[in-house]
């Protein structure tokens, strides 16, 4: 059982992002977001392509390229310490050991040229210096997140890797530094859709398993119920509608959340046409 | 451009092929009783063991020590100037280039007469001093032993340099921003660390094969830096075989030469992994070719059959009239008022290219014909007898065949290397997306070939020549420099007897020999085109 805290792990204020580009106005990619993440708690970042959620995921750890972003908030702080005014060798302590990350596109993640091993003892050896036995924890990890013959796995390569298997390599890159928040922006969009299920279902048990916090950014409305406990849904760099997972999606109030909704094909219904969202009614709503 | 994919086994086809050159040499240049077999086991008036093998050691010890100077300075002054943005690092990697369109022989003597004129010293001052025995001693064995090889390892270092540095430049640029940048710095890893543990690691896939390239050429450039310099190599002994035509002596260093290159290719094998070879496949199977229009094709194709006649009607050595005739005339044709040495020149120097240029010439003919027979076998079967053409691209085959001494062993030598990458130019386009899409069309095999394959190998092909033209004009001139005559080379050679009272008998051709070059370079890349931006980040193929 994961004890109650009441501080947040992440505590977020008025966090607005921009990016500049020379002789052009700057775009506002997130406005006045704020939200709050208690230990242990996993939370849903939902919108389509440019609502601004990744943005947000990487000014978490301030790993947005400053400029032509540029990053403002009354309050960003990760168990407390101020991202925003931390410096550059303080914030490394942070990125993989407090905070960490498993991207959509695992072979833009993976150098194809070091094996598994070498790439998850980096991550090791940094955050983790009192691992002595570097192999040991590799492979116990490797099994952790259901890769088959871990051992023999050790010294492949990313390219000797299914798509499934190199996001499961990413996950346990990811967590073998113990984080206490895993950031998954868009972990199951390059994969088919029986191989997305197995991926939310590892980082559930995983989250059950260690008690870290997720936040999970995706555009899928139909993968977030099994893992979130609340929900936050963006739409053009702002925050329409938050609240418990089961609550938002039994009953959104927000014309966009039910948009999305809609588009979410559902087996076994006839429908004439898929759903398109109505971008100039949704304007015209906000 | 990047080098041909190695070969599987290479050190061993290296061998194999240099040895079959070096008794094919012996066979036919031989004397009439020649013996291959006597060659192979030392039996021709030079004694291997004894004669080459210390030779061969020292020449191998000089380029490995250049290489690792080359090497070391080259990618450190790259790093730094990858990260000085686009104009910078593009300006030194011209420089570079132009570095390695320097014949290495006018580089040797400009670095003696730095040396040794400036201080208007005699040249022997070269040689370290050797004190009586009684008042030897230890520091100065090693002080003489230090200056022995500094000089002329820096010297073949320096022309090694200037190429190593352009291609780093080009291939760290290609690989920075680093695509899993994001992903690095998500892991809390510091700037230097992604440049030391990641960068370089991707960017060494690359840059080994090309390490292992200039290692062949600096093997050749040995010849001419222990020839300059007296050194008692294996390089020194050829250039003395060369000078004298005595054929033991040739076939002797063309068979201790491929034991060299195997060993300089068995040493660049230590530093292959598996995952390298992936890459570097990944990245010489990538095409630069796009989808032509009709009118491309029929210009590409008018481009093929002047190149195909030109190569029949051109003759690889200029007739007679051209040296009594065309070449005063040229020389009266420039202005008087033009600087005495390039006034000369200017006609050697187009005497030289039109060598090149015919021989490449040739090639070009060559190439096609072997090359579509090559990927037509390959597609019915993998054959193994063909892999040789990967194994003779392979090969420092320009001296190989200069040694031979014939143009025309010369053309067909690299028309085979050229065949090779003609092969994985075709497979790699028949493979490609748009063809097979036009098959799936119903187009007919000629439609497919007149849309998108033989443009692009047509340009492909042409951007190859252009670039060979420059690096065979190289190598001419290497050659030539080993006897007086009416060329670049010759002209070196004539001047180097007064090289310290008159530089410019030296740096004159040396410059044009390198403008030539670098011209024929520059060309080559322009009809190649920029880089497909899918070579910025090579994805590994699974075999």
């Amino acid at each position: 059982m994961i004890p109650m805290q009441t501080t947040p792990l992440l505590h977020i204020r008025d966090l607005n992002i921009e990016f500049s580009r020379y002789g052009a106005e700057p775009t506002k990619a997130v406005q006045g977001l704020s939200l709050d993440l208690m230990p242990g708690e996993s939370m849903a970042i939902v919108g389509e392509s440019g609502s601004g959620k990744s943005a947000t995921a990487l000014a978490l750890a301030r790993l947005l390229p400053v400029p032509p972003a540029s990053i403002r908030a009354e309050k960003l702080a990760i168990n407390g310490k101020d991202i925003l005014h931390l410096s550059e060798k303080e914030l490394r302590k942070v990125r993989g050991k407090e905070i960490a990350y498993v991207f959509q596109e695992p072979s833009t993640s993976l150098n194809p040229v070091l094996t598994v091993r070498t790439q998850m003892a980096e991550s090791l050896r940094l955050h983790r210096p009192e691992v002595t036995d570097i192999d040991a924890e590799i492979i116990a990890w490797l099994d952790k997140v259901g890769i088959t013959d871990p051992a023999k796995r050790l010294h492949a390569y990313a390219h000797e890797l299914s798509g499934g298997m190199q996001q499961r390599v990413m996950i346990a890159m990811a967590l073998c530094t113990h984080p206490r928040l895993l950031i998954a922006d868009e972990p199951t969009t390059a994969l088919d859709v029986t191989i997305q299920k197995q991926i939310i279902d590892l980082l559930a048990q995983l989250r059950r398993d260690l008690g870290m916090s997720i936040i999970l950014i995706t555009h899928n409305f139909g993968i977030i119920r099994d893992i979130a406990d609340k929900v936050v849904v963006m739409f053009r760099g702002k925050v329409v509608e938050t609240g418990p997972v089961e609550e938002v999606l039994r009953n959104p109030q927000h014309p966009y959340t039910k948009a999305l909704l809609a588009c979410v094909p559902r087996m076994g219904a006839k429908q004439a046409r898929l759903h398109a969202i109505d971008h100039a009614a949704l304007e015209a709503a906000l | 451009m990047s080098p041909p994919a190695q070969p599987s086994h290479a050190a061993l086809r290296t061998l194999v092929l240099g040895t079959i050159a070096a008794a094919l040499w012996w066979q036919w240049r031989g004397p009439s009783d020649a013996s291959a077999w006597a060659l192979l086991t030392g039996h021709i008036g030079v004694d291997l063991w004894q004669d080459l093998a210390p030779r061969a050691l020292h020449s191998l010890a000089l380029v490995l020590g250049s290489m690792a100077v080359a090497t070391t300075s080259g990618l450190a002054l790259a790093m730094i100037v990858a990260r000085c943005g686009r104009v910078i690092s593009g300006a030194v990697s011209v420089l570079g280039q132009a570095l390695g369109a320097m014949p290495v022989i006018g580089i040797a003597w400009s670095c003696i007469v730095w040396l040794v004129n400036d201080q208007k010293l005699p040249i022997e001052s070269l040689i370290p001093y050797t004190p009586p025995p009684e008042r030897d001693a230890w520091e100065l064995q090693w002080g003489r032993t230090l200056w022995a090889w500094l000089v002329p390892m820096s010297t073949l270092a320096l022309a090694l340099f200037g190429p190593w540095l352009s291609t780093c430049v080009t291939v760290l640029n290609r690989l920075w921003p680093l695509p899993i940048e994001g992903g690095l710095r998500a892991k809390g890893l510091s700037p230097s660390s992604i440049a030391w543990s990641h960068w370089l690691p991707l960017a060494w896939a690359e840059l080994r094969g090309r390490w292992l390239h200039l290692s062949l050429a600096g093997m050749g450039y040995a010849v001419w830096v222990e020839d300059v310099f007296g050194l008692p190599g294996w390089g020194a002994f050829l250039a003395r075989g060369l000078k004298q035509g005595d054929a033991g002596d040739i076939a002797s260093a063309l068979y201790v030469g491929a034991w060299l290159a195997a060993a300089l290719t068995f040493a660049a094998g230590l530093f292959r992994s598996r995952s390298h070879r992936h890459v570097l496949d990944a990245t010489a199977a990538v095409v630069k070719a796009e989808p032509r229009s009709f009118a491309g094709t029929m210009a590409a194709l008018a481009a093929l059959a002047l190149t195909l006649i030109g190569a029949l009607c051109l003759p690889t050595t200029p007739a007679v009239w051209v040296t009594d005739w065309l070449l005063p005339w040229l020389t009266g044709m420039l202005p008087t008022g033009w600087h005495e040495p390039v006034r000369t020149l200017v006609p050697v120097f187009l005497l030289d290219a039109h060598q090149a240029g015919a021989i490449v010439l040739r090639a070009a003919l060559i190439v096609p014909i072997v090359g579509t027979m090559s990927a037509l076998l390959r597609q019915v079967r993998a054959l193994p007898q063909l892999r040789v053409l990967d194994g003779i691209a392979w090969q420092p085959l320009l001296m190989m065949a200069a040694v031979g001494g014939s143009p025309r062993m010369m053309a067909l030598l690299l028309g085979l290397a050229g065949a090779s990458r003609w092969r994985d130019w075709a497979l790699a386009l028949h493979a490609a997306d748009y063809t097979r899409a036009d098959k799936v069309l119903g187009r007919t095999r000629l439609r497919r070939w007149l849309a998108h394959i033989g443009p692009s190998m047509l340009l492909g092909l042409a951007a190859w020549s252009l670039r060979m033209v420059g690096t065979v004009l190289l190598w001419i001139v290497l050659i030539d420099s080993l006897h007086e005559g009416p060329s670049l080379g010759g002209r070196i050679a004539a001047a180097r007897a007064t090289v310290l009272a008159d530089f410019g008998g030296v740096l004159w051709p040396t410059l044009f020999a390198a403008l030539g070059t670098l011209l024929f370079h520059t060309l080559g890349r322009v009809v190649e085109g920029p880089h497909d931006s899918s070579l910025k980040f090579p994805r590994p193929r699974l075999r």
